[in-house]
């Protein structure tokens, strides 16, 4: 059976562990720090470049990390998962589209990056935990 | 698709677990075969089939509708 080209197993904790560090970062630029992407200063650009970059590495692998067993029924299990992440992303644009107006539509962007990804994690581990919980013959 | 995977393991007293590790995928898909959540591969089923030494079609056969 060929399956998927997904990183190891042990991608998902890092990612995690990147992911929280960085989003933390993020967060703590925006809200305590007020940065704002318009006015350039070199060291403010540098942190908001790891955040961003570390938060996307983070979350891509916490996504696309191999589980114990990979076969046929989890890559339907990502599958389902990814499309519905997108619908989701979609309608979410779109709302926030109609609600947000002038510079805040920058933030729209900057969600939308990181939402199809935390989507699909979330409806993938939801999934897996549907049909990988206790359901012994 | 219905199939009787359940009814051949019985007779060969298998747990799903067994006939998992027999090829090579989680037991959460065969039990997602059994209780036709999933449909399988050409590839799957026929190695079921060919675990429990029968054609596809004694083990996988198609409803009405299919």
């Amino acid at each position: 059976m060929k399956n998927l080209w997904l990183l190891p197993k042990w991608c998902r904790t890092a990612g995690w562990f990147i992911f929280a560090v960085c989003a933390f970062l993020g967060l703590y630029l925006i809200f305590i720090e007020q940065y704002l992407p318009i006015d350039f200063q070199p060291w403010m650009a540098l942190k908001a470049n790891i955040a961003i970059i570390g938060t996307l590495a983070g979350l891509f692998m916490v996504a696309f990390s191999k589980e114990s067993v990979e076969d046929e029924f989890i890559n339907s299990l990502r599958m389902d998962a990814m499309i519905k992440s997108f619908i989701l992303n979609s309608i979410i644009i779109v709302l926030l589209s109609l609600i947000m107006y002038g510079f805040y539509y920058v933030y729209v962007l900057s969600i939308a990056q990181y939402f199809v990804l935390l989507a699909y994690i979330i409806l993938f581990r939801y999934n897996m935990h549907k049909y990988f919980r206790n359901n012994e013959e | 698709m219905k199939n009787n995977i359940r009814v051949e393991r019985a007779i060969v007293r298998i747990s799903q677990q067994q006939l998992a590790d027999a090829i090579g995928v989680s037991r959460q898909t065969i039990n997602a075969i059994e209780t036709g959540k999933f449909v399988p591969s050409t590839l799957l089923a026929l190695k079921i089939a060919r675990y429990f030494s029968k054609s596809v079609d004694d083990i996988f056969s198609l409803e009405e509708g299919d």
